[in-house]
């Protein structure tokens, strides 16, 4: 096997009291894709900085031989990083070519180099025709491939990307895999990337899952995927460690008869900024008791519709029926329930504070208040901790705090904006577990957003959403079926050995790489035939099968469909 | 320390870089050009009008034909005459209710003292709760009582037959040197383009580092082999031509708009104020490093440049008049070295040999401030 390209020996990390890193040891494989995953503040971004040599730490770390602590700067001609957040490391004014121009002046790029190496990267990210475009008027699916652009153009020997496709659409995501792996098998590059997205650490070689500033698991994500269905599932196991998810129960009734079997009516709904059309004709009903999911990439016009829905925008057109009463009624105040995508509770406010505020703006009566606020600060893990400031809680707490808070009145219709957002793995399981146990004992409907397509089999129905239109509408399970229908199973091959994606994709066969396994679909194909194409091509096989299409790639499906 | 092609090259990607981004945004063209002006303009006036029109009183105990003419004298385009206040207590009413900014106590004695060829006094009330509109007022009244005992004397070597007598009729204990006509603008306006060039050089440099710190986008630069002084210099380019902009439009405005001629060269002026421009730079540069978002930034920057700069460089109050830490602040601080210069070159006719001893110790001060600015950016993070 060959050295590893970076080699970290007992490092740790301290950021004033809080301990980023406990003392991690781990190598990096040349030429591979390693994940670095593991929930929020797990010390992953804390890990790339310090192999990209821009933060001190304690412990041994060499990049290609070289002592990082001692010559940092040593290091950097082989490497390019890119720090977290969308198109954080371009210049906003910029055009797209000029941010390409300036990485490649300060990487010391030759100018005819730079020159072949740009139109390459931009025909291959469909960057081309935006040249002159400034990078602030790109989407953020466009920005986070000039991103990548740009850190491509140096040539790296090791590549840094920090959650690379967090908030990036699907469509842009499939791009971005597909120029990444295109330059791995090219150029023999190594790529660490880190993600909070299980399904992502699929596409890698090998993983590095890091909790609470260790390294939990290291190894190929095969070696994980045998006993559990997928990595997320595997990962959350070893998150609890033999502890048992919490359950709840409710102990008060939901007064409200559910009298009508449909709660909510939008009829050609349409709201324009400007000329941006945020949402566009929308046309949606949506069942009493429902867990009601809109999907779709940041921008998609999710919250604008909800706010629609909450009478917060007044739309342009169409109308919206919440309970049989027009949205914006007095009336509907107490059947409505609200979390907003920003963090709505008071941060300088203890628990039992903004527990008590939520039930004065609610007028709930002082017995039901009691009853309630011991449910609440149960649900959200908060025993004891009734007058801590808020502010102090970490994110996955406040969010299922600001949850309760949003259904103390116990409202029929419940609306939540983002929940999840940000949330970690765990968090994000039990939350949607409190959001199932609201919807099956009080009846309450649900209707969530989240730009997550993983979280599409949480919700009963699912409304898929792009630039403000709705693409299709039904349960997670039929949207794949109706995927399937069109464009055949989806199979999963795992070669014993690397395999040319070009024996697929050139008797055009869908193909998209994860790690050391393939995804492959095409309407019609059957297992036999792929086996025959695998023995011609004298491939050795662990495995074939199938395996449920990706929420991903039904969005893609559905949104070239549409086009 | 070798100057290759690559090197200029990269020097010449952060300054075009720069000079993109800051043509391409509003703010930042406002924040380079329109907020100095507007600041200098805004001091400058507010400055000059608060000195004109002074609501003036008076106590005339002598009640004499050479008691009205000295009252006369006061009526002129820098007091408003609010005329004769009948008691003391009444004087101290107004001045304390800022009705009035200065009394003119004229003793009972007055005329009867100066008749027998004796030193006459008199006595001014001024309103002391901004000292340093007080120390303007008590110009005035000294230049208007000294040009009084000019016409003295001559009625008197009229009188006496062309004989010369010695000593002043009136008092006097200030003579104001190189600004004799008193306006304050003279001094003042032109000493405003050192508290211009101080805070916008620096806050803009100091801006334009945080601004890369708070967005993400210095990552590109700790991650890249760019070596630090390059990127310092290549930054700080587009801000010094920028501020030697700003430099020509203020001295421009100082003649046309404030209508203040300047007695020497401007050549000898340019090259202390580059120095100092280079300072302030490195001032932004300094405070950059050690601050991460660009309202910190902004705020350090003020606190540490802009608020001293105006209480200690002799702006406001004359560095004669400061005392202990105060004065200690003053020579430590380089503002007060430039208006050296400024004074220098604007009201006393001095060239640049003259001034060299302030010159050299802004390039001292640049030396130093720079060093430790390259010294205090890291490529990485804590």
């Amino acid at each position: 096997m060959a050295p590893p390209v970076i080699s970290l020996r007992n490092i740790s990390k301290k950021f004033k009291k809080v301990e980023a890193l406990k003392g991690i040891d781990l190598d990096i494989t040349p030429a591979e894709i390693t994940g670095i995953i593991g929930p929020d503040g797990a010390g992953k971004s804390t890990l790339l900085k310090i192999c990209a040599g821009v933060l001190s730490f304690h412990g041994t770390a060499t990049f290609m031989n070289t002592d990082i602590r001692r010559h940092p700067e040593r290091i950097k001609k082989y490497l390019s990083f890119m720090p977290q957040g969308l198109g954080l490391n371009l210049y906003m004014d910029l055009s797209v070519e000029e941010n390409i121009d300036f990485f490649a002046a300060i990487k010391n790029v030759p100018d005819a180099e730079r020159d072949r190496l740009k139109d390459q990267l931009l025909r291959a990210t469909g960057l081309e025709p935006f040249r002159a475009r400034w990078a602030r008027r790109l989407s953020g699916g466009m920005k986070q491939k000039l991103g990548i652009c740009c850190s491509l153009i140096s040539n790296p020997e090791v590549l840094l990307l920090d959650e690379p496709s967090t908030g990036v659409d699907p469509l842009s995501r499939r791009q971005l895999w597909e120029i990444l792996n295109g330059f791995i098998t090219e150029k023999g590059t190594t790529l660490i990337l880190t993600t909070s997205y299980m399904d992502e650490a699929e596409r890698c070689h090998s993983v590095r899952f890091i909790h609470d500033g260790n390294v939990l698991f290291s190894g190929n994500p095969e070696e994980l995927m045998r006993e559990e269905k997928d990595l997320e599932d595997a990962f959350f196991k070893m998150l609890l460690a033999g502890k048992e998810l919490t359950t709840y129960d409710i102990p008060f009734r939901n007064n409200v008869s559910k009298n009508g079997s449909i709660a909510i009516v939008i009829s050609g709904v349409s709201k324009h900024f400007g000329s941006f059309k945020a949402v566009d004709d929308v046309n949606l009903s949506i069942q009493h008791g429902e867990i009601f999911g809109f999907l779709g990439p940041n921008g998609a016009g999710k919250t604008t519709l909800l706010k629609c829905v909450l009478a917060l925008y007044k739309p342009d057109k169409g109308s919206i029926r919440i309970m049989e009463l027009q949205s914006g009624s007095p009336e509907l105040r107490k059947t409505v329930g609200y979390m907003s995508q920003i963090f709505s509770l008071y941060g300088d406010l203890t628990v039992a504070e903004n527990i008590e505020l939520y039930g004065a703006i609610y007028e709930i009566e002082k017995k039901d208040l009691k009853e309630r606020m011991q449910w609440v600060i149960d649900v959200s893990h908060l025993a004891g901790m009734e007058d801590t400031m808020v502010g102090k809680l970490p994110l996955g707490i406040k969010q299922r705090l600001a949850l309760g808070c949003s259904t103390l009145h116990l409202p029929s219709v419940l609306i939540l904006d983002e929940p999840t957002s940000g949330v970690d793995p765990v968090a994000r399981r039990s939350f949607w577990q409190l959001i199932r146990l609201l919807s099956d004992k009080l009846g309450m409907t649900v209707i969530v957003t989240t730009h997550n397509l993983v979280e599409a089999d949480y919700c009963d129905r699912i409304a898929i959403m792009n630039e403000g239109k709705v693409i299709a509408v039904d349960t997670p399970e039929n949207l794949r079926n109706e995927f399937i229908h069109h464009s055949g199973d989806v199979y999963e091959i795992y070669p014993e050995t690397g395999l040319d994606a070009k024996i697929f994709s050139e008797r055009q066969i869908e193909v998209a790489p994860f790690g050391r396994r393939y995804h492959i679909w095409k309407k019609g194909l059957s297992e036999n035939e792929i086996k025959a194409l695998m023995d011609s091509h004298k491939i050795g096989y662990r495995f074939i099968r199938t395996i449920p299409p990706l929420m991903e790639d039904v969005f893609i499906y559905f949104l070239e469909r549409k086009r | 320390m070798k100057l290759g092609g690559n090197t200029l090259k990269r020097i010449f990607a952060i300054t075009s870089k720069e000079v993109k981004e800051i043509v391409r945004v509003r703010l930042f063209l406002m924040l380079a050009f329109v907020v100095p002006f507007i600041m200098f303009n805004v001091f400058a006036y507010g400055i000059s009008l608060d000195i004109e029109n002074m609501p003036f009183g008076y106590i005339d105990y002598d009640h004499s034909q050479i008691s009205s003419q000295l009252i006369e004298k006061f009526k002129g385009r820098n007091f408003d005459m609010k005329g004769e206040m009948f008691s003391p207590q009444q004087a101290d009413k107004l001045l304390t209710s800022g009705e009035l900014r200065a009394v003119l106590v004229i003793p009972p004695d007055f005329s009867r003292e100066l008749y027998r060829g004796r030193n006459a006094e008199v006595q001014f009330l001024i309103d002391g709760g901004y000292p340093y509109r007080a120390l303007t007022i008590k110009g005035y009244c000294q230049a208007i009582i000294l040009s009084f005992n000019r016409e003295l004397i001559g009625e008197k070597i009229q009188k006496t037959g062309g004989r010369m007598t010695t000593g002043q009729p009136i008092r006097t204990e200030t003579r104001y040197l190189f600004n004799e006509s008193l306006k304050s603008s003279y001094a003042l306006v032109p000493s405003l383009i050192a508290i211009i060039l101080l805070m916008n050089p620096a806050v803009l440099t100091a801006l334009a580092i945080a601004r890369e710190k708070e967005f993400g986008t210095i990552y590109n630069i700790y991650s890249t082999p760019i070596k630090k002084w390059e990127f310092l210099v290549g930054k700080i380019i587009p801000y010094l031509f920028i501020s030697a902009l700003n430099f020509t439009v203020l001295v421009i405005t100082v003649r046309f708009l404030f209508q203040i001629s300047m007695k020497g060269n401007i050549l000898d002026l340019i090259p202390g104020a580059l120095v100092y421009i280079l300072i302030n730079v490195s001032f932004g540069l300094l405070v950059s490093s050690v601050t991460r978002t660009m309202v910190s930034a902004q705020i350090v920057t003020v606190i540490v440049t802009v608020i001293p700069a105006f209480l200690y460089s002799g702006l406001l109050i004359p560095v004669t008049n400061l005392e202990g830490g105060a004065k200690i602040m003053a020579y430590i601080y380089p503002t007060m070295h430039f208006m050296k210069i400024i004074h220098g070159v604007y009201l006393k006719n001095l060239n640049f040999f003259h001034l060299l001893p302030q010159f050299l110790l802004l390039v001292l001060y640049f030396c130093i401030l720079f060093s430790l600015g390259i010294l205090a950016f890291r490529k990485r993070e804590g």
